[in-house]
């Protein structure tokens, strides 16, 4: 048997499993990213000012926040484990950068975050009203903390900093501590996800508060949350596309091949103009489209923030590229990049249009009658969810076929001993498992999420228990 | 003593606070399944541990990223090597976490099932640790290859099927159950404190089968007693070094199961802690200065050595490891107090003074 279509195989499919479980996972961590502060200020609001309300909306988006906390943990064991199984070459290669940045996560903020909002969920009543609340700001250093280090540790994958590579076993050893911290694709990785996360949420409370308002269920309790919604989501949605597209620019130094796919450019250009829509145009063999919509001068713009800049095309990348790593096809699938770039940019612009028009009519005063806002503010909770997603296919992409770029290829980072049979019962499993989780977790959400909220003070200790058990377990 | 030797120590020592930790949770499950009676009980048995099991399971992903970035050979040969075994183990301990969450959310008549889920995957659990824990001693087919440096693994699942590491997997399995009814025994009063006290009390001709210290005891001991003539036949050391923890371990599980039978639960529980660090101990002790023993020539081993990062990295690391884990032993050990003190039907070796 030629072993090497299987060895392809098995790339394949690990890349698969990783796609899909990361993926996965990262459909719950944005919304704790977002929500925990959100309900950090819902509980020091009711500290502050002993409105009730406040603290059966943080009991309310807290329950939401539990549930989607236990998914985003538990999906986050497997990421780390699938470095060592799936990814053996990789990560003894470049274990010493990379399994550092895993290791501080572990040690400064993934064991904060999960030992406070133990201590919040069963600290109610058991602690001072004053540490109670400390410990939810807690849980959102640690989880802020968490998704820099974690960010820090994909922006070296996308631009490898502070490292040699040893002379003798050829493995990336880190040198500058700081500098990997301090990698600028990981700042501005960090601030676009801790936005875009800040929007989802908001997208959260819009929807689950016009939900209410629509079946005319808590109104006076929900109407805060809509304008809470509304006063996030605005602001965010334009931040996100703005750090966003500065992001692109940062990554055309480290990644041209990246934006150049991105922008399915085959020839370098200056000025380099937008295309908004084409039909083909994405393979080296039919490099121009048959039709295209473009805006002239914009991705120079864009791109090199000047009207003029040139912008580098692939086929240029592609030549200096064979130039400095040796022969072989250094273009990413040219299409996906396109489309995923742009589903982000016009989902995105499409989110900010829903939030703006739903900041209008609050300032009119007409939100709660226009149900037809409503409901596109229910539907629109999934709109962030599908961005978020897109952006993590753009970004890893991409990158192909390096894993670590210029460093490592995909291909070369690979488990030996582990069989495409193998990945295949994996896979299956995981799946099988995910879809599942996946479906529980809807259901449980959702119940939650059109519940009636708890009320504020339980009036026996038996009360307490009871609501204690939605809260807890 | 080298750097990287000391972080092999260091790792040893994460394993055990794991191992101690999530061992009585894992022990709490596999309650559930043989002293529980009903579905209310079972719930009783949860709450004990309800407040703590997340925070216990993150040790996990710390020695995981700390094994990562300081040993990246280890990291990536052992978990490619024992692929399929931690597929298992991730599936079991992921409906593990969302049994937790789930039982308490679900229609009651599906509390039953994740019940079940709960008390299968604390079995298993532990059986996998203890098996590709113990096998790294027992020895696989590893050897250098492909780039310089580069750890390989030429076996399959099969090849972590050994005496030696099935004896790692039930023991560590059974001190659970022992280490998990004694802390059940310190934290639930009542009917339910009093039959899981049974349990571990009476080791008599009428009660030998359902005690529990008994499989504790056997299997523990075989492992203590087997682990230095392993390490001397497969891998070279000496008895006496490995010999010495050894025979702690074993006086610290004697006195555990003396202990219970007297009814002195507290002390119990803690010599239950030290039979589980001497558990590490031993094999880590066994191991030194090879990780990962190779059956194809014990030349070819993972050794502390060939599998190291940086010393650059190894010093970032030590001085966040010195830094971060005082302060996380501090806030988890005040969160402990805090809620397990006025959670409590019973009383902890660690509670708090106001808390009777």
């Amino acid at each position: 048997m030629d072993s090497l279509p299987l060895a392809a195989d098995a790339l394949t499919l690990a890349r698969w499993q990783f796609a899909t479980t990361t993926l996965y996972h990262f459909v719950f961590v944005p919304l704790t990213l977002g929500l925990a502060p959100v309900i950090a200020y819902m509980q020091t609001k009711w500290y502050r000012t002993r409105d009730e309300s406040w603290l059966r909306l943080t009991k309310f988006f807290g329950t939401l926040l539990l549930i989607n906390f236990a998914i985003g943990a538990a999906t986050g064991l497997l990421q780390e484990f699938q470095f060592g199984m799936n990814w053996s070459s990789y990560s003894q290669f470049v274990g010493d950068v990379f399994g550092s940045t895993l290791a501080l996560e572990g040690l400064i903020a993934f064991m904060l975050e999960s030992t406070f909002i133990g201590i919040w969920v069963f600290g109610w009543g058991r602690l001072s009203e004053r540490m109670h609340l400390a410990s939810i700001w807690l849980v959102v250093a640690g989880t802020w903390l968490s998704t820099a280090f974690i960010l820090m540790a994909n922006s070296w994958m996308q631009n490898p900093v502070g490292y040699s590579i040893d002379a003798t076993t050829g493995q990336a050893r880190m040198v500058d501590l700081w500098a990997v911290l301090t990698n600028p694709i990981a700042i501005w990785a960090v601030a676009h996800t801790l936005l875009a996360s800040l929007m989802l949420a908001a997208f959260v409370l819009l929807g689950i508060g016009c939900w209410h308002i629509l079946k005319g269920r808590n109104v006076d309790l929900f109407r805060p949350v809509v304008k809470l919604g509304l006063i996030i989501a605005i602001p965010m949605t334009a931040l996100t596309l703005l750090v966003g597209s500065q992001f692109g620019v940062a990554l055309t130094g480290p990644q041209p091949m990246k934006i150049a796919a991105a922008e399915a450019l085959w020839n370098s250009e200056q000025p380099a103009s937008f295309s908004l829509f084409q039909v083909g145009g994405f393979s080296a063999d039919d490099p121009t489209p048959s039709f295209a919509l473009e805006i002239p001068y914009l991705l120079s713009f864009l791109a090199t923030n000047t009207f003029t800049g040139k912008v580098e095309g692939m086929n240029q990348v592609q030549a200096s590229a064979q130039a400095k790593y040796g022969p072989g096809n250094y273009v990413p699938d040219v299409k996906l990049a396109y489309w995923t770039m742009r589903g982000m940019a016009y989902i995105g612009s499409l989110s900010m249009m829903i939030a703006l028009l739903g900041g209008f009519l609050y300032w009119r005063g007409t939100l709660e009658r226009s149900r037809w806002f409503l409901k596109v503010a229910v539907a629109g909770i999934s709109l962030p969810f599908i961005t978020s997603l897109i952006g993590w296919v753009f970004t890893e992409t991409a990158r192909q076929p390096w894993v670590a770029y210029g460093l490592l290829k995909t291909a070369d980072g690979l488990s030996q001993s582990v069989g495409s049979g193998e990945i295949i019962a994996s896979l299956t499993a995981f799946m099988l498992l995910y879809i599942v989780i996946g479906i529980t977790a809807f259901v449980l959400l959702r119940r939650y999420a059109i519940l009636d909220p708890p009320p504020a003070l339980p009036d026996e200790e038996e009360e307490e228990s009871k609501s204690e058990l939605v809260m807890s377990y | 003593m080298s750097l990287a030797e000391l972080w092999f120590f260091v790792i040893a020592g994460l394993w055990s606070t794991y191992l101690v930790l999530e061992g009585f949770d894992f022990g709490v499950g596999m309650m559930m399944g043989v002293a529980a009676r009903t579905e209310d009980e079972r719930s009783e048995m949860i709450e004990t541990i309800a407040p703590v099991w997340d925070a216990n399971e993150v040790w996990l992903l710390v020695v995981g990223g700390l094994t990562f970035a300081s040993f990246p050979a280890w990291y990536g040969t052992w978990l490619e090597a024992a692929y399929l075994g931690l597929v298992v183990l991730i599936i079991v301990l992921l409906l593990r976490i969302i049994s937790f969450e789930w039982r308490g959310r679900a229609e009651p008549r599906w509390r039953g099932f994740w019940s079940a889920i709960n008390i299968g995957a604390s079995v298993t659990a532990p059986l996998i640790w203890g098996l590709v824990l113990s096998v790294l001693l027992a020895g696989l087919p590893v050897a250098g290859g492909g780039r310089v440096g580069e750890m390989r693994y030429f076996g399959d699942i099969l090849d972590f099927i050994t005496p030696y590491s099935v004896l790692g997997a039930l023991s560590l399995t059974a001190i659970f159950a022992f280490h998990g009814a004694l802390f059940l025994s310190l934290r639930l009063d009542g009917e339910l404190g009093e039959r899981i006290r049974q349990r571990i009390a009476k080791l008599d001709a009428r009660h030998l089968l359902p005690n529990l210290t008994l499989p504790a005891l056997l299997l523990g001991g075989g492992f203590f007693v087997a682990t230095p003539f392993v390490a001397h036949s497969v891998n070279e050391r000496s008895i006496l070094p490995v010999a010495i923890p050894a025979a702690l371990g074993l006086v610290a599980l004697i006195a555990a199961v003396v202990n219970a039978q007297r009814g002195q639960f507290a002390r119990a529980f803690v010599c239950t802690i030290v039979t589980i660090i001497g558990w590490v101990a031993v094999l880590f002790i066994g191991l030194f200065p090879r990780i990962i023993v190779s059956t194809i020539a014990l030349g070819d081993s993972v050794t502390i050595a060939n599998a190291q990062s940086s010393h650059y990295t190894l010093v970032v690391m030590t001085v966040a490891a010195v830094i971060m884990i005082p302060v996380i032993i501090l806030y988890q050990w005040w969160g402990f107090r805090t809620l397990m003190a006025r959670l409590g039907h019973g009383k902890m070796p660690w509670s708090a003074p106001d808390a009777s």
